[in-house]
């Protein structure tokens, strides 16, 4: 049940995964990201050293990126983000600790420390899962070692970055550490207007270990991430830090037949926004923020003849801490808790049911049960929410639950998957305990709402695939229903609190919606001159009282090539957006015309007697445009023409 | 989001009710475990209040005891009477006249009744309204006080500050008449972020020596914050309880620097008063 779609490798449908490809079709994607491990059989900038671990995931057709400045956009799936995608690093709940959602958790990894973008339908409560893995080791038959030495400048924005990772491999023991810095100034729009605010330095250590003793498996992960001096150019404010450690303790081991996974994780995240860089703020104020998360995640798993069974179970506590403290000239601060230590637990019973009856057809199913228990632990914000009407001074607790059922079929070139969902998510604690959390795009301070009720969701998915010997066309097809569909409605009784905003709108159950959308997949000579790639994409959302849903598409078309020719990769990407008319006026989306971006990209791989160098030197914008989408923060445009070159020289074991 | 019903006076007779049963639980358990230290009614209350004057005549000492500095302002006072042998006193009537000597001219100030509020200890309580600090002359209180058929009279000289903040604020009523209004915050020292019982006593000038509460009038408020611009949600005009109090409530979203703004109509629905606003810095 995968559609492994490997980008990373950079649309790698010639590797033998590719004969899996057309036999597992949707319901639980893969895009690699391929991370550090320089694979140069190169499209474009996308698949570059240059490139974001959140540009890489936007080739996948699914995702796409909300953008508030150069740095930390945000990953969203088929139009949904925040509460309704779990965003996870390897399998680890983390969430940002800004309270305007400047720091998706993808802003805490580096590009170098992750191996795979597990995209999942099925798994996890709530909607959907993107589950960014982290690069691990191997135990090997006899010991080797890997390291390299990496480095990039891009023009546009003078961006550099330079790090190393190390990889040491035995027959029982594993290690591996990377560690990067990258540094970026402003960088030009394509009107060749300097865009400021875009500017930001980011630091990355990560390790990882594994040992194995018997038929016990442990490993341990840790990052420690640190970005500052990060420009937000959509927002009124920037951030002085973002920091975040991450680690992870796991142990993998067989009980009888079953095969058992624990884990433990902590991490915590802190995020400090900064004004004093503007030229004139109206207040100067201080926005600390912090998320702490606790988490076991168990795993049992167990094969017979034609039925594969996977038990998760995960009890995780996160707690949360934001406040905004003001000066105003010649008087006292003021102060307010926009997040007052809010925590949630939760336990979350997650078993998947698969049967293979014979070669052709497949079927899943997964039911899902979580329970949460939020509370906003301190009496300060509890005597806030005292003004608003509520009394917080117990806990809320909530129970969501979900049904997923898939059948698949497959014969000869042909294969269909189907997948129907139903279930619901609890309000997340912004949504619940967010007090006049100010968003820049719609000018509204957002308030939250404790006494929301679960979102309902239903989903159908419908994937059809026909695959030749070169050529190979997936196409799917998706509605999404929601009822008790959760957004911000203006409360006209309540004052805004952010001077010059436009109110406040409080989370509500507003009623039905839906989104309807499709995304075609054409690849062509797969092992041909030059293979490939045409992906298609749409997206339309309406719902009750909230007009066109926010983050949909316009149709955009996405064409990738890529040829070898004498030792040298070349690729080329085209990306076609149409105008898009359908902006969510209620969550402040503006309209945008149609734009053509152009990448491009030649690589080489030379081999030294003991070592090997990638050279790359890639151009993305080239032609220059002048573009934004809807999903960028008040119509910033993006990065016009920019030209990289990236070397990474690598010693020992060579793949 | 009713408006408490309970005035602050209530609030603290409660207070010290229960105080009163704390004193009786605390030398109760202190008995049991043989403590040598007893703890005292006077010992509660003063953990709650600080003595501010004191007088003694003949076998009898009369205590005034208030929670805070005495301000422009309201004030809640509160007395105590013990006899020679340092016992309470809970027999005994008194009646206090406040009054304010400059020079020329004296006057009295808005002032509630005089009531015991705890009759086991013969703890009295009245409240002022102070309606100048005690730099612009020489603020007195003539405590008459009637016990064994005698009658012993203290005098106190009171010493009031004017707060940092206004507490009270006085206006002539814009209707044309030419009536003078004292309104008074209650409480407004326990004022915080979050949800808050607003008080406000009012009285009008009759002459320099009647200064009574006004009962029939319409308040309305709105905390706002100036500097930001914006106000609060949910509050709760306050209405007439007693003796010229009027209870609402007031909700303040963050800390900081509050006004609370006042209108101010009359039986009639007139505007008496409505640029009125007192600081709050929280």
């Amino acid at each position: 049940m995968k559609r492994i779609l490997t980008y990373g490798a950079l649309l790698l449908w010639s590797v033998p995964m590719c004969s899996q490809v057309f036999l597992q079709i949707d319901t639980l994607e893969e895009v690699v990201i391929n991370g550090e491990r320089a694979d140069h059989t190169t499209y474009d900038r996308g698949q570059t050293d240059v490139a974001t671990t959140e540009q890489t995931a936007e080739r996948d057709p699914q995702l796409n990126l909300v953008c508030r400045g150069a740095y930390a956009q945000e990953v969203i799936y088929r139009g949904l983000s925040g509460a309704q995608v779990a965003t996870l690093v390897d399998g680890m709940r983390i969430y940002g600790a800004c309270t305007d959602k400047m720091d998706p958790v993808t802003s805490y990894v580096d590009r170098s420390n992750l191996s795979v973008l597990q995209s999942d339908q099925t798994a996890s409560i709530g909607f959907h899962a993107l589950n960014f893995k982290l690069e691990k080791g191997e135990f090997g038959v006899e010991r080797r070692w890997k390291s390299g030495v990496f480095s990039s400048y891009q023009i546009n924005n003078a961006q550099r970055r330079i790090g190393a990772n190390a990889v040491y491999e035995s027959k029982d023991f594993w290690w591996l550490a990377s560690a990067s810095h990258t540094e970026a100034n402003n960088y030009v729009a394509g009107s060749g207007q300097k865009i400021r605010y875009t500017q930001f330095t980011k630091q990355n250590l990560y390790s990882a270990s594994g040992w194995r003793r018997g038929k016990h498996e442990f490993t341990a992960t840790g990052i420690v991430d640190r970005a500052y001096d990060i420009g937000y150019a959509g927002l009124p404010m920037d951030v002085s830090s973002a920091t975040a450690v991450i680690t992870k303790l796991e142990h993998k081991t067989s009980l009888g037949k079953w095969k058992n996974l624990n884990s433990v994780y902590f991490n915590d995240v802190a995020h400090v926004m900064d004004d004093t860089k503007r030229d004139s703020v109206f207040m100067h104020m201080d926005m600390p923020g912090c998320s702490t998360t606790l988490g076991y995640h168990g795993q049992l798993q167990r094969v017979w003849n034609q039925w594969i069974l996977d038990v998760d179970f995960e009890l995780v506590r996160n707690r949360r801490f934001a406040e905004m403290t003001m000066y105003p000239v010649n008087e006292v601060e003021m102060y307010m808790q926009t997040w007052s230590v809010s925590v949630r637990e939760m336990t979350i019973l997650n078993p998947t049911l698969k049967y293979f009856p014979n070669d052709r057809w497949k079927f899943e199913i997964v039911p899902a049960i979580a329970y949460y228990n939020d509370q906003v632990k301190e009496e300060f914000g509890q005597k806030q929410f005292e003004v608003l009407g509520y009394d917080l001074t117990k806990g809320t607790t909530s129970l969501s639950k979900s049904l997923a059922l898939t059948s698949e079929y497959n014969l000869n070139k042909w294969g269909s998957a189907f997948t129907f969902a139903a279930g619901d998510r609890a309000p997340e604690l912004s949504e619940r305990f967010g007090f006049y959390l100010y968003n820049n795009q719609d000018g509204f301070d957002y308030m939250g709402n404790p006494l929301l009720s679960n979102e309902q969701f239903a989903r159908i998915n419908w994937s059809n695939g026909l695959k030749f010997e070169k050529h190979r066309v997936t196409w799917s097809k998706y509605v999404y229903f929601f009822d008790n569909y959760i957004f911000g409605v203006h409360n006209q009784v309540l004052w805004q609190m952010t001077p010059g905003g436009n109110g406040v709108k409080e989370y509500q159950n507003v009623g039905s919606a839906f989104i309807a959308g499709s995304e075609l997949e054409v690849s062509l000579f797969e092992q041909g001159l030059v293979p490939t790639q045409i992906t298609v994409a749409y997206r339309y959302g309406e719902g009750e009282n909230v007009g066109y849903l926010p983050q949909m598409m316009p149709l955009e078309v996405k064409l990738f090539n890529k040829a070898k020719w004498k030792g040298f990769d070349f690729g080329l990407t085209n990306v076609y957006s149409l105008r898009y008319t359908r902006a969510s006026q209620a969550f402040g989306e503006q309209n945008v015309p149609a734009y053509w971006m152009m990448n491009a990209a030649v690589s080489r791989k030379l081999t030294l007697k003991k070592s090997s160098l990638d050279i790359e030197i890639a151009g993305s914008n080239l032609l220059d445009n002048y573009y934004t989408t809807h999903l960028n923060w008040n119509g910033i445009p993006q990065m016009g023409r920019n030209v990289s070159l990236s070397l990474k020289w690598n010693f020992g074991a060579i793949e | 989001m009713a408006p408490c019903a309970l005035t602050h006076q209530k609030i603290i007779m409660k207070h010290i009710a229960i105080l009163g049963f704390a004193v009786g639980l605390l030398s109760l358990t202190a008995c049991k475990k043989e403590d040598p230290q007893v703890v005292t009614f006077e010992d509660v209350l003063l953990t709650h209040m600080d003595e501010i004057e004191s007088q003694s005549i003949g076998d009898y000492t009369l205590s005034i005891y208030s929670s805070n500095e005495l301000i422009v302002g309201y004030n809640e006072l509160n007395f105590l009477l013990k006899d020679a042998d340092g016992e309470f006193v809970t027999d005994y009537t008194m009646h206090a006249h406040p009054m304010m000597e400059m020079g020329m001219m004296m006057h009295t100030t808005p002032h509630g009744h005089t009531e015991m509020i705890e009759g086991e200890y013969g703890l009295y309580m009245t409240d002022y309204v102070f309606i100048m600090p005690s730099t612009a002359g020489t603020w007195s209180l003539e405590v008459t006080v009637e016990v064994d058929d005698e009658s012993v009279v203290y005098d106190f000289v009171l010493d009031v500050i004017e707060p940092e903040e206004a507490r009270m604020i006085s206006f002539m009523s814009k209707t044309g008449s030419e009536e003078k209004y004292f309104a008074a915050l209650v409480g407004a020292e326990n004022f915080g972020v979050g949800e808050n019982d607003f008080e406000i006593a009012i009285y009008q000038r009759e002459s320099m020596m009647s200064f009574p509460a006004v009962t029939y009038l319409t308040v309305e408020i709105e905390p706002w914050m100036p500097t930001m611009e914006h106000g609060s949600p949910n509050n709760v005009n306050p209405v007439h309880t007693m003796n010229g109090h009027y209870a609402g409530v007031a909700n303040f979203t963050m800390t900081g620097f509050w006004q609370l703004k006042l209108t101010i109509k009359n039986a009639d629905g007139e505007i008496v008063e409505e640029d009125l606003a007192f600081d709050i810095t929280l």
